[in-house]
């Protein structure tokens, strides 16, 4: 009785062990079927679901939240997507989210992605309907691929021309198959080179004339150094400016005096204008001056005739004799 | 028309088996329950094979991971390789192999044990001193065989897997809960349920060839032998026509 009591322990250990591993594996499954504790569903319609099943995953920024719970055909150009989320995860979810179609790496199961939209969009709802956007269709990408490769065509086409070209050319097989030619271009280097070092020889020289004249303390430096020069340079400039401004000033007014005595003698009444455009009086003047010239006559002769007279004759002798005497 | 003797040999063995399952199924309804043999039996087959078991388990998941090493090496998807044993072993390998090692092991006990009980007449006894010789023996031993087979297949299940995280582990460095991941991640209850049940028909059927190997056994101590014998091997044929008929069905069914 003992030992069948003991055997019946071990008996039970056995039985509860396996059933406890049959069922902690149906539960990890589930738990990552998400067949527990999710009840949460919204939808998307997609034109194509290339290939998507009942069961697949749904993603959301790369994590597993959730399956497709059923696709169902809606119209010729729509097919209906129901998920079953997460609840933990669904307050992550947004109503302008975008679900597409991928594949789980380069040839596994399809799934579909939900996208997270811009910031700001109302928490989804039981049964929202969240937008679509076409996945990377793989036909799509090979006709991409098929207008590449035209391209790669046509472009091997055109090098091969130019190959051909080349091919032909003479100048180019003349130029490659001379013999000299490396010599000349080496010799060309060669001087090239010494034009260089020569050059460089230059720019030393250059640069330590400059370094002297920065560190020697000749006239020069004293001359390119001393700021009170430059001060002084200053205001000489600022003098010459001044005494230019003021020589043109004077230069207007001496234009506008010109201008207005030249105005005066066209156009104005004064004696010089009526000199120069009345004739009677000139003519008068000119009489003027024979009447002044034949009174000068007149008063030369008086004169001659006073020097003359006794009673003036000693005043005039004793001029002469002073004058004599200088 | 006349059979040629073979074929209705055998044609009357499938019909004897048809006939003694039959009456299995009309016995264990009836009390009274012989509950003490019962648990004597499940403990005879179920804590008595788990060593057996749990080595080919082993063994088992730590040979199917380094032989398909180098094959998924070739398409660079050794990252694939837990998922891969894991299914194969859950889904087929694992019931299968499990069941033919409990057909060696205990279909041949019940049929030994039954044929030298039938051949010494203490079957003939038992059936006098008034105890019901068919629900003693038959209907305990085909329950715990039923019972049993399912469990020990669950625990080779997992040692194998365990054996296969350990083979994982002689080229790569994979952490158990990576492995563990992959595992849960790879299985669905498709894979598990349609397996998990057929372990079911595989015990009823170990269980009901040992004891119709034994119980109709007869020749003398030469006939236990071939109990034992021909008990092995009608219980490993029909587990595999058991899981022909599962395959079958489950496809149908949609559980692929």
């Amino acid at each position: 009785m003992e030992k069948q009591t003991s055997r019946n322990i071990r008996l039970g250990l056995f039985v509860i062990l396996g059933l406890g591993a049959i069922i902690t594996l149906l539960y990890f499954i589930g738990a990552n079927q998400n067949l527990f504790g999710k009840n949460f569903t919204m939808e998307a319609y997609f034109k194509d679901v290339s290939g998507l099943r009942v069961g697949n995953n749904v993603r959301f920024s790369g994590i597993v939240i959730g399956t497709v719970k059923d696709i169902t055909i809606k119209s010729d150009t729509s097919v209906q997507v129901v998920m079953k989320i997460d609840d933990k995860l669904v307050q992550f979810l947004k109503q302008n989210d975008e679900a597409s179609i991928g594949t789980d790496g380069l040839m596994g199961n399809k799934v579909v992605d939900i996208e997270a939209g811009p910031a700001g969009g109302a928490p989804v709802q039981m049964g929202d309907r969240i937008r679509t956007k076409e996945a990377l269709d793989m036909d799509q990408m090979m006709r991409t691929l098929d207008i590449t490769n035209r391209n790669v065509a046509a472009m091997s086409e055109d090098l091969k021309e130019t190959v051909q070209r080349i091919n032909r050319s003479i100048a180019v097989w003349e130029i490659l198959d001379d013999a000299e030619l490396p010599q000349y271009v080496k010799n060309s280097l060669k001087n090239l080179q010494a034009a260089t070092v020569k050059a460089n020889t230059l720019v030393a020289d250059v640069n330590a004339l400059v370094n002297d004249v920065a560190t020697a303390e000749g006239g020069m430096v004293a001359l390119l150094k001393d700021s009170t020069l430059t001060h002084d340079l200053g205001e000489a400039a600022m003098r010459i400016r001044n005494v230019s401004a003021q020589a043109e000033k004077l230069t207007t007014l001496l234009d506008a005096s010109v201008r207005s005595i030249d105005k005066d003698l066209k156009t104005g009444g004064g004696p010089l204008n009526a000199m120069l455009r009345d004739s009677t009086m000139t003519s008068s003047i000119d009489r003027s001056l024979q009447n002044i010239e034949k009174g000068t006559n007149g008063f030369n002769e008086t004169m001659e005739a006073l020097k003359a007279h006794w009673l003036l004759r000693g005043y005039f002798k004793r001029q002469a004799k002073k004058a004599e005497k200088e | 028309m006349k059979l040629p003797l073979g074929t209705q040999r055998t044609l009357a063995e499938i019909g004897d088996i048809s006939r003694f399952t039959w009456r299995f199924f009309q016995e264990w309804g009836k009390p009274r329950f012989e509950v003490q043999e019962f648990f004597r039996q499940c403990y005879m087959i179920g804590n008595r094979s788990l060593g057996l078991v749990a080595i080919t388990g082993f063994i088992l998941g730590l040979v199917m991971t380094i032989q398909s090493r180098p094959t998924m090496a070739q398409f660079g998807a050794e990252d694939w390789i837990p998922a891969m044993v894991a299914i194969s072993i859950i889904r087929e390998i694992g019931p299968v192999v499990i069941a033919l090692i409990c057909a060696g092991k205990i279909g041949s006990g019940i049929g030994a044990e039954l044929g030298s009980m039938k051949v010494t007449e203490q079957i003939d006894a038992m059936e006098v001193s008034g105890t019901n010789p068919f629900k003693y023996l038959v209907v305990t031993r085909v329950w715990a065989t039923t019972l049993m087979v399912p469990i020990l297949v669950i625990f080779a299940d997992f040692i194998s897997l365990y054996g296969s995280y350990l083979a994982v582990n002689m080229r790569g460095v994979t952490s158990l809960a990576l492995f563990t991941q992959q595992v849960v991640d790879s299985l669905v209850f498709s894979d598990v349920l349609p397996a998990f049940i057929k372990t079911f028909f595989f015990g009823f059927a170990i269980g009901i060839i040992g004891c119709y190997k034994g119980y109709t056994s007869s020749k003398g101590t030469e006939g236990v032998g071939l109990a034992a014998n021909s008990a092995v091997v009608v219980a490993s044929l029909m587990v595999f026509i058991i899981d022909l008929l599962a395959v079958q069905i489950t496809d149908l069914l949609g559980l692929t």
